[in-house]
């Protein structure tokens, strides 16, 4: 079943849509409609810009935790005393916990 | 990555160096409204392990929502899935690998060895719009809750002592949360047991006044208990568009609850004229902080008191879990 719906737009603000809505063949406006909506709210099976960029986020976070991951793979290292640090308060931080 | 998170009964904090994240601790139907002028982009909805709004989002769209505030709770699926929410706050990546430093109440830390069994390990989760996240928690220390604000102020980012004053004298430090206010006394970094307590005192004592007095003076005035907050925020409420102050009965409520842990702080410390310092922190020290300090004249509340566990914890972690290169 058809359901018709129709929608505003602004001349000026609009202006690209409009465009890109007369240079569509008259007979498949509905379909380049339904597929850039699809496009727009990733329903698409193409891959979508909001995929790219969580790609590109998931990349920037692997780089940023590279070194964690090489080092330890998130496993405890023993306590880091610094040399100025008292040992019974290097001792008692590095016992917190255990 | 290293983390510290304090899953406190009111909020969950979380900080992992420049990331932080803060949200209710309100787990609850996964109900979406229909249309939002402000997107909803923000709310944190599971998709896996369960359906599941967390936070804000619970607050304000669920149907049914979840706030627990007993000892049980850490084994509960609704602490589960406001960790793995925080941790999908912490990170977008597919695959992390996490070393956790996370607090429990002083009155609750014999729970220690079972809530770190919970956190170690794997764990997985999906967030709408995001791919399936898998979080390795490879090392995990629960320390007594109150400790991570002295840590907070007596650690560098690495983990290193750089208050060698707060680190090597005695300290106390008074943790007001949604229930309880924790009561810690240190002296060199290690806990003095005999001056440890938890008082059942917390920010919601005052969200229970004002509902109370709010049940009487605005009948049919139905709020959630995140938006009574609010109100005491704002110290008023709307009534049918009328402004209806809160003052007296905030003021109240707060000077019975401030006289309560100052009492308990006096015993338990003999007077604390021996601490080198009173550490005010918790959620609760921007309601108590002034009641405190004016009882306490060596008391301060910590810098973002709400965040200062969770920073703490985190610093902790720096020093065992070496994000550095």
């Amino acid at each position: 079943m058809k359901a018709p719906i129709t929608f505003s737009l602004d001349t000026d603000a609009d202006a690209d849509l409009i465009r890109w809505l007369e240079s569509q063949p008259e007979r498949g406006r509905s379909a380049a409609i339904r597929d850039a909506l699809r496009r727009g709210i990733g329903y698409s099976d193409d891959v979508t810009l909001t995929e790219v960029y969580q790609a590109v986020q998931d990349l920037r976070d692997l780089v940023v935790q590279m070194p964690a991951r090489q080092g330890t793979n998130g496993q405890e290292q023993p306590g880091r005393q610094d040399a100025g640090e008292p040992a019974d308060l290097a001792a008692a931080l590095d016992g917190l916990g255990l | 990555m290293n983390v510290g998170l304090d899953l406190g009964y009111s909020h969950v904090k979380l900080c992992s160096g420049d990331r932080s994240a803060h949200f209710p601790s309100v787990v609850g139907t996964p109900d979406r409204a229909r249309f939002s002028l402000n997107g909803t982009d923000r709310d944190i909805l599971l998709e896996a392990p369960a359906q599941v709004l967390v936070g804000e989002g619970a607050i304000t769209q669920s149907r049914f929502a979840n706030r627990r505030e007993d000892r049980g709770w850490i084994e509960s699926e609704e602490y589960y899935h406001l960790f793995l929410a925080a941790l999908t706050e912490a990170t977008r990546a597919s695959a992390v690998d996490i070393f956790l430093v996370t607090g429990l109440p002083v009155a609750f830390y014999a729970d220690r060895d079972s809530l770190q069994a919970r956190l170690s390990g794997e764990h997985r989760a999906q967030r709408e719009n995001r791919r399936a996240q898998s979080f390795r928690v490879g090392g995990c220390r629960v320390i007594p809750q109150p400790f991570g604000a002295l840590l907070s102020v007596a650690l560098d980012d690495h983990g290193r002592i750089t208050d060698q004053d707060l680190a090597g004298g005695t300290v106390g430090v008074i943790d007001v949360g949604g229930k309880t206010t924790n009561l810690l006394s240190v002296r060199r970094l290690a806990e003095t047991g005999r001056e440890t307590a938890s008082v059942s005192v917390g920010a919601w004592d005052a969200v229970r006044a004002v509902r109370r007095y709010l049940d009487d003076v605005c009948p049919n005035l139905e709020l959630r208990d995140h938006a009574v907050i609010d109100a005491i925020r704002a110290r008023s409420v709307l009534y049918y568009g009328q402004p209806v102050d809160l003052s007296k009965v905030i003021d109240e409520a707060l000077a019975q609850m401030a006289e309560q842990v100052i009492s308990e702080a006096t015993q338990l410390w003999n007077g604390g004229a021996h601490l080198a310092a009173v550490l005010v922190a918790g959620g609760g020290a921007h309601l108590l902080a002034g009641h405190i300090t004016r009882h306490f004249r060596h008391a301060r509340p910590v810098e973002r008191p709400e965040f200062a566990n969770a920073l703490g914890y985190w610093k902790l972690a720096q020093r065992f879990g070496k994000t550095e290169s």
